[in-house]
């Protein structure tokens, strides 16, 4: 079995099995992760001059994609037991709330 | 060119009058027959008492007469003051005044308060205190050296009159006098040197005079001493003194030892290790401290009339050097505060002493009235520089206690005397700040209710809230069955009664109402089971069982009724199968009861 | 009709019990007196009286001595507080303070952790805007003991999600009053530690909330926490390993779930950008080793999350592959961090960390933290007089929690082990280890009364054929025995309401009675010890120094503040003062004055150069006082008054750093005499007897006679007459010496005045000059000496931040 193949069954289930609330945000998190990529190598061929801003740039993708791993653990109903009274609703006003709190740090850490 | 002379002119002329009106002459008329003054160099200061017997030998009445001071010792003036010298002592008003002529020196005028008729005499007396006039000869001297200090002063009697007849005089603080002036005829004995009589010496005549003479006494100057009095209505006022002390004599020169300061008693004899502070006899609660702390050498002695503290200040002052001390009490009102209705007059003092024969540089005397006073009128003693009043914040203030601002140079002991200050403070104003903090607290606890009621709506918390609902329709179901529990009591009363009486009539009618009641509970805890169902099925669950349990029970009591009525109250059965039959439907009653019971501890 | 009589009552009973609490309830149907609404009340009133007692115990000092700050580490605080109070925040955080360390100067904004300016400041803030007028010395003097009481509630609740109410009640208790935490936050001790421990505890508070429940939001607040920890204290490494440890025993125990994945991710990313943003921290989160094992579990956690997920979607041979990639890349990045070190990016574990390691480590390699007391291993003799009974019984607590393990509890048992080890390793660290024993003991205490005060209910309520709540009356058992903590009183009259209860019931009853009277007067015991702890050895400012008299009376030596002040007001703004860096933060804070070196030890050398001056002869030292552009000199001198903590005991660590810079000019083996003994006499070495340090101290103290018995010269601190009297000082002159001799101040000469009339500078000759240097030299006297103890005198109590 090639590892082409195993993806391919990974994306078969993938598709088949993740509901749609979950795909969005399997989308968003691709997309932070990109982001992360791209940030990564641009400072490998430019430098991390500004180093702070690197950091805050860079952290500020990780903690984004945590935070929406996060949200997505939460979110799919197949974890439901594991977080006893955390509705989907309130994982995502933590959501929000953790958002809003990098986001004031990373705009003070940015300089 | 003509109307710019005239213009010259006039005001020349407005100048003139100006100068005029505000100056005085030099009446030639008046001599002073007679001059006893005497100087007194004891302390730091320069007191001189000048005993003047004046003479009109003019032919016009005399209202007032001039007091000259020299220009060499008009900084040092701190305090002067005239009084007769009859019986009466009565005092006499002073001001400060100019002369034509004399732009140079300084004039009092002496308003007398009969004007002195035409060949009569009058004696009187002028006091003046100097600060800053002895001067340390050397400047610098070691720990072991003595201080010693120079006067410079005049063998005369300054006076722009001429003056008859006139002796001077001098106490000094010990016989050791370095040097004096030795202008005949002068006398030295023991600490005194007596200079003259001389006689007919003419106005404005000098006649230098210099000592030099030992003189260890403190040499401390106050360069600044900021006085504050904080008034509260609630019977309290609040003294606070910030002094900035220098030991203003010769400076130390080389090193300071400790050994020989602690062994020697000759060693820093001019260095001041303490001095006593006389505060009002009412103080308490003083505190002495600086910025770094308590200064815990000092100790407080209660007197008949007065608090004397002894302080210490962290190390000795030894020419040169300097502290720097707060010093706080607390006096009562009622002995500085009147008041009638809503005016107020406070009567302190402007400057409270601080140590023997003082001297401050600088006063800043700070008065902070109640919040809300008005309409403040000041009446000093003596002329002092009022600064704009300010808003000071303390505890619970809203628009901040005025702050009466005073200020003046220059001051001794002599200046130790009452201010007057009257304000108007509406009475009503002083239950402000206790409803301040009760309207505070009162909202506090307001809010800590409304954040209480308000917690669980706010909180889209889902679980704790359908646990809530479902703790509310227990406690609904519990009641219901509390209902039909009562409604079992009942119905066991009526079955005791039944066995006793055997009246089926009166049971049944009983038991109808009973059972309406049992049937009534019995629905309302289905109904409100129905509801639970969705909420939480562990919950419904076991209400089912509690009803199963509970249905089994009416069986029961259903058996025990059907016993009463088809065999006990037609006689068909004997008395032991009857017993056996009832016991073992209580035994029943009793385990379903438990099982009930069980069921209802758990919903709780 | 007999059995029909003996039926009705019969019946009646059957239902009896089933009324009994119909009845109870309608009575308790308002809202205070339910059972829930009862055992709040209990909670908070316990709590109430945890921080009343608490507080109240912590004001010794200011009772005894006044409102001031203690020690010498919190006078900087004070001093930076005050500063910030002053200019703002803004000034604060750029602050340049020339006046330590001449003339290199500090960066306080960047080399502080600001926290506790930042929460005293804020208060004296709120209350100023409320127009509350309270001095910023007594926010900063009170501050400590406030937070004790926040401590105790926060101990609370991190011993409530971890065991239970009671015993997070106990715990409060045991925080509130343990010598172990009131040693570092008595009144007046306004340090960093004061305000850390409440953020510890909260901090673990909330991470075992966000374990338990998963949530993002108490996640967040636990790296909020985190961040109010890391601006207030160096301490929260400890925080910052501790948490990644138990991840990483979570994860080899096989405990992985997704609520741990969720709290952990988090926190470390939002708490590893906060702790950036304190300017002393910096960057160091991601450049040191010791915050790289979180980024580690960090990263490891992710691996798991994602192989755990693909396993869910995948079947095992299909597995392989992927398990192939994630060891493969584990290990490469595995390389990369050790290639990070090795390059030096990632800077390796400072100095300090390794001393926590090997306890050796900072003797060979860095004396100066080696001469603080506090860095010294624990002794056995301050477990237990800092904790008293609570180390004995806090291993079974430990024991309860690992019986009954889960996610939380391998947490307090991760801390209990690593906290203890600290402890052992230098007594400073004691500090942390105190509010886990408290936990730990909360829970056994609480284990054991459970255990002996329920059955007895149980017996209780069969006997009075009631079954009143449980639980309450638990609480009720457990409030009571603890009261003993507050008032005897209370304790005598819970024990004879005890006793009737058991009374009667045998064997058993008496002894469950038996244990619980013995656990009470064990309480009660410690709250003596306690109390007694805090009042002798924990209560003395330190800067004020109190002696007892035959006869009881009190007289304060104040020679401290007396030398300071006259500091302060007799030498000019910009003098400076050279001093052993203990007393550079008392001299900048209350004398105001320039300082060459103060406790904030950052640069060895220039501390070594002090030392060096203070070790080599007059004339040496002064080229180095020249060259520094010393004033005056600071010494303290205990000799007169028999004060053991003075710069004599000290001598030796300014020798032994002086020598690790400048190993040429001064030799340790130098200042002991032949058979290798440390003394004044005159058997002493004469390097020491003509040491600057010596002769300061010493300086005309020949000639003075403290009694009749002993010699002139006698030094009561070392019991022996000195060895070096009548000196003259050529290079220095007495400028002040406080009443008690324990401050000497010394004046450095200018060129032109030593000790001779000044000559003109074109008469001045070579020759002149040079006979003035020698004629300073005065020959020694020899002289019997006094049987006495010569070696180095230690000092009396362990001394905080100051050198033995």
């Amino acid at each position: 079995m090639s590892v082409v193949a195993v993806l391919g069954k990974f994306w078969q289930e993938y598709t088949k099995n993740t509901p749609k609330k979950l795909k969005i945000i399997d989308a968003y998190l691709f997309y932070i992760f990109l982001t992360g990529v791209t940030q990564f190598v641009y400072c490998c061929l430019v430098g991390t001059f500004p180093f702070n801003s690197f950091l805050s740039g860079f952290i500020s993708c990780v903690s984004c994609f945590v935070l929406g791993v996060c949200l997505r653990l939460q979110v799919n109903p197949q974890n439901k037991s594991q977080f006893h009274g955390i509705s989907p609703e309130r994982g995502f006003a933590d959501f929000i709330f953790a958002h809003i709190i990098l986001h004031i740090v990373v705009m003070n850490f940015i300089g | 060119m003509a109307r710019g002379i005239i213009r010259g002119f006039i005001i020349l002329l407005s100048v003139c009058c100006i100068v005029s009106a505000n100056s005085e002459t030099i009446n030639n008329d008046l001599v002073i027959k007679n001059v006893e003054r005497s100087i007194d160099l004891q302390s730091q200061l320069t007191k001189i008492v000048n005993k003047l017997t004046v003479e009109n030998t003019g032919k016009n009445p005399v209202k007032s007469l001039l007091f000259a001071i020299e220009q060499k010792h008009k900084d040092g003036l701190s305090y002067i003051a005239a009084q007769t010298r009859d019986t009466s002592r009565s005092a006499l008003k002073i001001s400060e005044t100019k002369v034509q002529n004399h732009p140079d020196k300084l004039f009092y005028k002496i308003e007398l308060k009969d004007a002195l008729s035409p060949g009569r005499s009058l004696a009187i007396e002028v006091e003046t205190v100097s600060s800053n006039e002895l001067v340390p000869h050397p400047k610098e001297i070691t720990q072991k050296e003595k201080q010693l200090v120079r006067y410079f002063g005049n063998v005369y009697f300054y006076s722009p009159y001429t003056v008859a007849k006139q002796t001077s005089v001098i106490t000094l603080p010990s016989r050791n006098v370095e040097n004096y002036t030795k202008f005949k005829p002068v006398v030295q004995s023991d600490s005194t040197i007596t200079y003259g009589p001389y006689e007919k010496v003419a106005p404005f005549s000098v006649e230098d005079l210099i000592l030099h003479f030992e003189n260890n006494n403190k040499f401390l100057t106050i360069k600044k001493l900021e006085r504050v009095i904080e008034i509260s209505h609630w019977g309290n006022i609040a003294i606070e003194e910030t002094i900035d002390l220098y030991h203003t004599g010769a400076l130390l020169k080389g090193s300071f030892s400790r050994y020989e300061y602690a062994r020697e008693s000759k060693s820093g004899q001019s260095s001041v290790q303490n001095f006593n502070t006389i505060l009002p006899a009412a103080a308490s609660d003083v505190y002495y401290r600086d910025e770094i702390g308590n200064i815990s050498t000092s100790h407080m002695r209660i007197r008949k009339d007065a608090v004397e503290l002894n302080l210490r200040p962290r190390f000795p002052l030894f020419g040169g050097w300097k502290t720097h001390y707060v010093i706080g009490y607390n006096v009562p009102s009622y002995e500085y505060l009147f008041n009638s209705g809503d005016e107020y007059l406070l009567r302190m003092r402007l400057l409270d002493h601080v140590f023997d024969d003082m001297v401050v540089e600088e006063l800043v005397t700070k008065i902070i009235l109640p919040e809300g006073s008005h309409s403040v009128k000041l009446n000093a003693p003596y002329s002092v520089t009022r600064l704009p009043d300010t808003l000071h914040y303390t505890y619970l203030d809203t628009k901040g206690r005025p702050v009466i601002t005073i200020t003046k140079n220059n001051l001794v002991e002599n200046h130790i005397q009452d201010f007057q200050l009257r304000y108007t403070f509406p009475r009503l104003l002083m239950l402000q700040e206790p409803l301040l903090v009760v309207i505070a607290l009162y909202l506090l606890f307001l809010l800590v209710i409304v954040y209480v009621r308000l917690d669980f709506s706010i909180n889209k918390d889902e679980v704790s809230e359908s646990k809530l609902r479902i703790a509310g329709r227990c406690e609904k179901i519990l009641a219901a069955q509390d209902r039909r529990v009562n409604s079992y009591n009942d119905l066991d009363d009526q079955l005791s009664e039944l066995k006793a009486n055997k009246n089926t009539n009166t049971f049944q009618a009983a038991v109808k109402s009973i059972n309406q009641e049992y049937k009534t509970a019995t629905n309302t805890i289905s109904e409100l089971s129905l509801k639970l169902k969705g909420e939480s099925g562990d919950v419904y669950e076991r209400i089912q069982e509690l009803q199963k349990l509970d249905k089994a029970l009416k069986e029961l009591y259903n058996q025990q009724q059907a016993l009463y009525f088809d065999k006990l109250i037609p006689g068909r059965i004997g008395r032991q199968p009857f017993v056996d039959a009832e016991s073992v439907i209580i035994k029943k009653k009793e385990e379903t009861v438990e099982k009930i019971n069980s069921i209802v501890k758990s919903l709780q | 009709m007999l059995p029909s009589k003996a039926n009705a009552p019969h019946a009646k009973k059957v239902l009896f019990p089933d009324k009994q609490p119909t009845n109870s309830r309608q009575v308790k149907s308002s809202t205070l007196t339910n059972a829930a609404g009862l055992s709040s009340l209990i909670t908070f009133t316990v709590l109430l009286l945890a921080w009343i007692s608490g507080f109240a115990s912590r004001l010794f000092a200011v009772i005894r001595f006044e409102s001031i700050i203690h020690e010498f580490d919190p006078w900087f605080n004070y001093r930076a507080t005050a500063y910030m109070v002053q200019h703002g925040f803004y000034n604060f955080l750029n602050w340049f303070d020339e006046r330590a360390w001449y003339p290199l100067g500090r960066i306080v904004g960047g080399t502080v952790y600001p926290g506790l300016m930042i929460t005293s400041g804020s208060i004296h803030h709120i209350l100023h805007s409320l127009n509350i007028p309270v001095h910023i010395r007594d926010i900063c003097v009170f501050l400590a003991p406030v937070f004790s009481g926040l401590t105790a509630i926060s101990t609370y609740f991190l011993t409530k999600e971890l065991w239970s109410a009671g015993a997070g009640l106990f715990a409060a208790c045991f925080i509130a009053i343990v010598p172990g935490y009131i040693s570092r936050s008595v009144a007046g001790s306004y340090d960093n530690e004061g305000i850390a421990i409440f953020a510890l505890q909260f901090t673990y508070y909330l991470w075992v909330k966000s374990v338990k429940t998963g949530s993002i939001f108490w996640a967040v607040l636990t790296a909020l926490s985190y961040f109010y920890m890391v601006s207030a204290w160096g301490g929260y490494v400890f925080i910052i390993n501790l948490i990644p440890l138990h991840v990483f025993a979570l994860l080899v125990m096989n405990r992985y779930s997704n609520r741990l994945f969720t709290s952990y991710t988090t926190f470390y990313i939002l708490g590893l950008l906060l702790s950036m943003q304190i300017p002393f921290v910096g960057f160091q989160p991601i450049r040191t080793s010791e915050h790289m094992a979180a980024g580690g579990v960090f990263g490891l956690l992710i691996f798991v999350a994602v192989f755990r997920y693909l396993r869910t979607m995948l079947t095992k041979s299909e597995m392989k592959y992927f398990g192939g990639f994630v060891t493969l890349t584990a290990a490469a990045l595995l390389l990369i961090l050790v290639i990070l070190t090795y390059s030096g990016l990632v800077a390796p574990w400072s100095g300090r960390f390794y001393s926590l390691w090997d306890t050796g480590y900072a003797k060979i390699h860095i004396p100066i933290i080696a001469s603080v007391s506090e860095h010294q291993p624990t002794t056995w003799f301050s477990f237990f007089f800092d904790l008293h009974i609570l180390v004995t019984t806090f291993p079974v607590g430990l024991w309860y929690c690992i019986k009954h393990i889960n996610d939380e509890r391998v947490f307090v048992v991760l801390y209990a082990i690593s906290a203890v080890y600290f402890a052992g390793v230098m007594v400073r660290l004691m500090l942390t280890l105190t509010p886990v024993v408290c936990m730990l003991a909360g829970v056994a205490f609480s284990g054991l009364l459970e255990l002996f005060l329920k059955e007895e209910d149980k017996d209780g309520s069969d006997r009075e054929g009631g079954e009143g709540s449980e639980e309450e009356s638990e609480e009720e058992t457990e409030r009571s025995s603890r009261r003993a903590l507050y008032d005897e009183a209370g304790k005598l009259r819970r024990m004879k309401h005890e006793r009737p209860k058991g009374s009667g019931d045998g064997l058993g009853a008496n002894l469950r009675n038996g244990v619980v009277i013995g656990i009470s007067m064990l309480l009660m015991m410690f709250t003596v010890h306690c109390t007694w702890v805090t009042s002798n050895a924990y209560s003395s400012p330190s800067i004020v120094l109190a002696s007892y008299s035959n006869d009881g009376g009190r007289s304060i030596l104040d020679d401290f503040r007396e030398a300071y002040y006259w500091l302060a007001q007799n030498t000019p703004n910009d003098a400076r003062v050279m001093s052993w860096w203990d007393y550079g933060y008392q001299i900048a804070g209350m004398a105001n004055r320039t300082t060459l070196v103060d406790n904030n030890t950052w640069n060895n050398s220039h501390i070594a150069l002090v030392g060096k001056a203070m070790s080599s002869n007059e004339s040496a030292a002064y080229d180095i006082m020249t060259s520094l552009d010393v004033d005056y000199v600071l010494v303290i001198f205990g000799g007169m008054i028999g004060y053991s903590g003075d710069d004599i005991n000290k001598f030796l660590w300014m020798v032994r750093i002086a020598e690790g810079e400048h190993p040429q000019d001064i030799r340790e083996s130098d200042y002991f005499t032949e058979r290798g003994e440390f003394r004044v006499d005159s058997e002493g070495s004469p390097t020491l007897l003509n040491s600057l340090m010596y002769k300061l101290s010493y300086y005309r103290f020949g000639e003075v006679k403290i009694d009749y018995r002993s010699p002139a010269g006698f030094d009561r601190t070392r019991n022996a007459e000195i060895g070096n009297k009548n000196f003259q000082l050529t290079y220095l002159d007495e400028a002040y010496t406080t009443e008690h001799w324990l401050v000497r101040i010394y004046r450095v000469k200018k060129p032109e005045e030593f000790n001779r009339p000044r000559i003109p500078i074109a008469e001045r000759t070579i020759n002149r000059r040079t006979s003035s240097f020698l004629s300073k030299k005065t020959a020694r006297r020899k002289k019997g000496l006094i049987k006495g103890r010569p070696t180095v005198v230690k000092g009396q109590k362990p001394q905080k931040k100051s050198t033995t």
